[in-house]
Parts: structure tokens; sequence; C-alpha cells
């Protein structure tokens, strides 16, 4: 059998005292406590506060009126717990005669409304169809020419290219904006439509930074046809101070999301052509 | 206890169904148990009769007044009516009992204690202290005679039992109730508070070292001014 030192037997006292302990541990605290005076007048003391202890703690008499009381309570509550209708009984209550009539009214109206919100949406939402189309308007040369964009000047501004052919060309390393340009023939303009896939922009401001990224490709290296649509030889050009021999300004047509906001791009050309920045743009994919 | 269910047994039994007398030997709670089940109001009723006293010693044990017993006693017996038919035959009903009691006055308590309503412990040093100075002037009263004397004595000392008991952690409080006032055993009161025997013993130790040492302290320092 263990022998148990006092402090080992002091935290096993409060159970011994009361009987809770069993077997070789109550049998080693009684060794202990038959040995040690100050343990034993510890267990005496237990023994003494436990009796005390339920002596102070007896609940005190609440009477008959007070469990009536309790009983009563709880009785009516459950009474008028169950008097209570059940809420399928409820909704049924809710929804009889000329109720039933106002609501499937509102119902309709509600789901008209729904319809004409999701038909709403999905004509916002036909930006990235068009997209599609201009892809498919690159793979098919008898429709659209879609032309690479650079940008003319300065040279280190970073410009988007989108090549014609697919995967070859370089594109936005965000991905977030696709710029395509189509030029039409049958339109007599060489107007550029500025597609975005996710964020089209609808500000000035935005456009700014599209406009940043859009390079006019010089008219000698577009389509005879295009560029003559493009150019504007009156105004602009005596303005340009440039001469006759050649286009002095191209026009770009950016259309925004917002079809009340058109940016009509008015760039100088270099007579000269295209210069060393240009190299390493494509420059127009015709067909 | 066989007394008052014989009389609850006899004064209803033209409204009850009749059950056999071995039926209720056995296990008068069981038969009781089903007919509550069944929406028998009346055996209801006869449920609470029984278990109503037990109910409201440990709310009162664990809650420390009159009405947060009653609300909780209230409250036990709408979850009993509620839940009587997940209990399951056979199962300890005083147990499955004591359970909701004592999680009915430990969401109570918490709920006084969110709003505000909880019991302070200074207002707990105070009354000790009240205590003292109690103990201090009986005696320097030497008009007091010895048996007044002690008798005062005495009741200061369950005085400060009760604060003691105040003054413990929930867990502690619930399981020196339960052990020691209502006298279920380790494995009872484990069943009751959902933990394991083991723990129990401990906060069963804890909780008389805890006692005995605040009075200990208190009756002390009240004498020490003599």
């Amino acid at each position: 059998m263990k022998t148990l030192n006092c402090e080992q037997a002091s935290e096993l006292l409060p159970l011994y005292a009361a009987g809770d302990l069993e077997g070789a541990r109550a049998r080693e605290v009684a060794a202990h406590v038959a040995a040690c005076d100050g343990c034993s007048t510890l267990v005496a003391a237990y023994d003494e506060g436990r009796s005390l202890f339920a002596e102070a703690c007896a609940p005190p008499e609440f009477g008959a009126d007070f469990y009536a009381g309790v009983r009563s309570a709880v009785l009516a509550e459950i009474a008028r717990d169950q008097s209570r209708p059940s809420t399928p009984s409820l909704i049924a209550a809710l929804f009889s005669g000329r109720r039933l009539a106002y609501a499937t009214t509102f119902a309709l109206l509600l789901l008209a409304c729904l319809v004409a919100l999701q038909h709403l949406r999905r004509n916002t939402r036909a930006m990235p169809q068009e997209i599609a189309r201009a892809q498919q308007d690159q793979s098919d040369p008898s429709r659209n020419e879609v032309i690479a964009v650079n940008t003319p000047s300065p040279p280190q501004r970073a410009t988007t290219s989108i090549n014609s052919q697919p995967g070859n060309g370089r594109r936005d390393d965000s991905g977030s904006r696709a710029l395509f340009l189509k030029a039409r023939r049958d339109a007599g303009l060489s107007r550029l439509e500025t597609e975005t896939r996710r964020d089209m922009p609808t500000t000035l401001g935005t456009m700014q930074h599209v406009r940043d990224e859009v390079a006019v490709v010089p008219r000698a290296s577009l389509d005879p046809a295009l560029v003559s649509a493009a150019s504007v030889p009156s105004a602009v050009e005596s303005a340009s101070g440039e001469s006759q021999s050649g286009p002095e300004v191209s026009r770009i047509e950016i259309q925004t999301a917002d079809p009340n906001i058109r940016i009509i791009w008015l760039a100088p050309r270099k007579a000269e052509g295209p210069g060393p920045d240009h190299d390493n743009h494509e420059n127009v994919d015709r067909n | 206890m066989a007394a008052e269910i014989a009389h609850i047994f006899l004064t209803g039994a033209e409204e009850l169904p009749t059950r056999t007398c071995e039926e209720e030997r056995a296990d008068p709670f069981a038969a009781l148990i089903s007919l509550a089940r069944a929406g028998n109001a009346l055996a209801f009723e006869r449920l609470m009769l029984l278990t109503e006293r037990r109910v409201v010693s440990v709310a009162w044990h664990l809650l420390g007044n009159r009405d947060d017993a009653r609300d909780a006693a209230q409250e036990v017996f709408l979850r009993v009516y509620k839940y009587l038919a997940r209990f399951r035959e056979g199962e300890d009903f005083h147990g499955w009992l004591y359970r909701i009691t004592v999680n009915v006055c430990r969401d109570l308590a918490r709920k006084r204690r969110a709003g505000g309503e909880q019991l302070d412990e200074t207002g707990i040093d105070r009354d000790a202290q009240a205590t003292r100075e109690n103990l201090r002037d009986d005696r320097r009263d030497a008009r007091t005679p010895p048996d007044a004397e002690r008798a005062t004595l005495r009741s200061q000392q369950l005085t400060l039992i009760r604060r003691a008991l105040a003054t413990l952690p929930e867990k502690e409080r619930a399981a020196i109730v339960l052990r020691d006032l209502e006298g279920l055993s380790t494995e009872e009161v484990a069943r009751a508070l959902g933990s394991r025997p083991v723990t129990v013993r401990s906060q069963v130790s804890s909780a008389r070292a805890k006692i005995k040492t605040y009075c200990d302290r208190l009756l002390r320092e009240g004498g020490s001014t003599r």
C-alpha cells in the first residue's frame, strides 16, 4: 500500500470525509489519517462543515400556494400553447377566399417584374456577345477587317495590340480589357469600335485610359479605302500644317458602352511613315 | 413518497385509464409519463406534483432566491412537457429532470447576468462584512447569555456557508448541490450534468475545500478582533 504524505492526503480529504473514496485510495488515506493528528483534525472539520452545509442550505418552506402557482402557470401556458393555431393552419387561413386572389395577383406581378428585370439585365450583358462576334469577324475576312492598333507616339508608351490571328499578337497582361477595333468598309469610315470584355469605360476619365492604349495605324500602312474614309483633309488638315502629299490626320471613333458618348480622335500622322517603334507591332491585317 | 404517489393515484382514479397494480408498483413514473405523453393533462399535473419539490429545491440552491426558483420551475415543467416525447422509456426520469433543471437554471442565471442582474460579488462581500461585524458585536456583548450567543454564532455560520455557496463557480455549485444537498450519487450527478464521474468528484472536492476555506477565513477574521 502506498504511503501518502500530508500534502497528498489533504487533496483527498474532502472526498474521504464524505465517503466518496473507494478501494485502495480510501485505505491509503485512512492509514494516513490514523497516523496524522493534523489530517485527522481536518477530517473532523470537513465532517462538521458538511453537516453545517446541509443545514445551512436547507430550502425554505415555500408553501402549498407557491407550488400551486407554479403548476397553474405551467398548465395555463400549455393550454395557451395548444389553443394556438399551428403553422399550416395559419397559412391556410391567411390564403383563403379573397386573400388567395390578392396573393395570386401579387405573385404574378412579382413574377412579371422579375422577368422584365431579367430581360433588362440580359440586354446590358450583350457586350460579351459583341466581343465574341468581333472575334468571329476576325476569322471571317469577307465581312470585316480587324486591325491591330499601335501607339505611334510616344514610343515608350505601353500599348495594347491585338492581333488578327489569335495567339499571335500581344494582349494586355491583365487580361481585363480586350480591345477590338473594327474597320467597316460598308460604313465608309474608318470607324473603330472599342469593346471591352469586362468594364467598359463609361466616363471620360476612363476613356482617356482607353485612348492611351489605342494607337493609330499610320495611314500608309492602312488600306487606302479605309484611310481615305478616315482622313480629314479640310480644316484639320490645314491646322496640322502638313502638306497635301499624304493624309495628315487619322480619324478614330471610339464608341463607348454609353451610346451617347462617342470619342472621336483626330491623330496627327507622321509624314515619314511608321517609326522604329512600330516595328514590334502589327499594323493591319487585311484579307 | 410511496404514500404520496398512492394518494395521487387514488384521488384521480376515475379519470385515468385503469392500470394494473403491478404496473403501477413497477414504475409509477413510467405510467404517468406514458399518459402525459398521450396528452393527458391530469397525468402531467400529477407528474408535476411528484417532482416539484425537488425541482424547486435545486433551482433555489442554484439561483439563490424564491422568485427565480419559481420562474425556473415553471420553465422546467414546460420543457418537460415539450420534450416528454423524446424521453426514452427505461431512462432515469429523475436524472433527466435534474438535467433539465440544471440547464434551465444555467440559462436563467446567464439571462440575469446579461440583463445586469448578476449576483454582485461586492454585495456578497458586504454581507460577509456585516456578518463579521455581528460576530464581533455578539462576542463583545457580555450581557448576552451563553446559549443565545451560541445560537447566534451558529446562525452566523450558516449564513456564511450560504454565502460561500454563492461564490462557487457554476459547475462546482451544481455538482455540490446535487451531491451533498440532493443526495445523488457521483454517477447520477455526472449523468445530470453531462460529465464524467471523475470530473464530478474533482468539482465536489474543490467546492467542499473552498467552502471550508471561505468559512474558516471569515470566522478567523471575525474572531481576531476580540
